[in-house]
């Protein structure tokens, strides 16, 4: 697919740059981890208590809006650059 | 294939200007484009594969699963965004005839319907969202 959107000579640096984009999704899914409350330790004193804690953290957190919402943020930046710089078809789409 | 089969096919017919354009535009411009559109698609792909395994406990809460049924769910969730990725590869050979332009679209469309949906926090419209995103 990629080929397609891109002329040959660019072609190394557009799929080096898919690649790295598509590792960078996946980098950033794991990191939504940092942005949400701390688990408690398995071996803590009181771990009974800190998990209620936790859970009620869990609770009122609302970053899942955020690490959902991700995805339409990003989306809406793509729709934009559709819109605004892709007018036209592949040229292999109109040459087959 | 010579010149003359370019101005027979189907496509090409009256699209001249648009080849035009497309060959003096400038390189930069291309992987510009090429990031902005088709690489946001694989991220946005590969974010949504990866995202639920850091929100378990979240899901969990919000959604009152308790331990028997919530690993079902969760693993439910996760599987489902493979089978419509699996439904969309037999229909994208389909729908990437009438352009790549508009399939583009149609992806783009998709994921942000999925972004959308899953601001619900319901299990049934992330499963929703989730079939599409993969479908997408």
């Amino acid at each position: 697919m990629i080929e397609e959107y891109v002329p040959l000579a660019l072609y190394p640096v557009a799929s080096a740059s898919n690649s790295l984009l598509s590792q960078i999704g996946v980098f950033l899914a794991l990191f939504a981890a940092m942005v949400q409350p701390v688990p408690p330790k398995p071996n803590a004193s009181d771990f009974a208590n800190d998990y209620k804690i936790y859970e009620q953290e869990l609770e009122d957190d609302v970053t899942w809006r955020y690490i959902f919402g991700f995805t339409f943020v990003m989306i809406v930046i793509g729709i934009i650059g559709l819109t605004l710089f892709v007018k036209y078809d592949t040229p292999k789409f109109y040459l087959t | 294939m010579s010149n003359d089969d370019f101005s027979k096919s189907p496509n090409f017919r009256g699209k001249s200007a648009e080849l035009e354009s497309i060959s003096h535009r400038p390189r930069y411009c291309n992987i510009v484009v090429f990031i902005t559109v088709v690489c946001s698609i694989s991220l946005n792909t590969n974010y949504i594969s990866s995202e639920l395994t850091q929100i378990k406990d979240l899901l969990e809460v919000k959604l009152n699963w308790d331990e028997e049924t919530g690993s079902r769910n969760y693993e439910f969730l996760q599987a489902i965004f493979y089978v419509g990725a699996c439904i969309g590869a037999l229909i994208a050979g389909r729908i990437i005839v009438y352009g790549r332009r508009k399939a583009l679209w149609y992806t783009l469309i998709i994921l942000a319907v999925y972004g959308l949906l899953t601001q619900i926090m319901n299990f049934w419209a992330i499963l929703f969202a989730r079939l599409i995103a993969g479908f997408g």
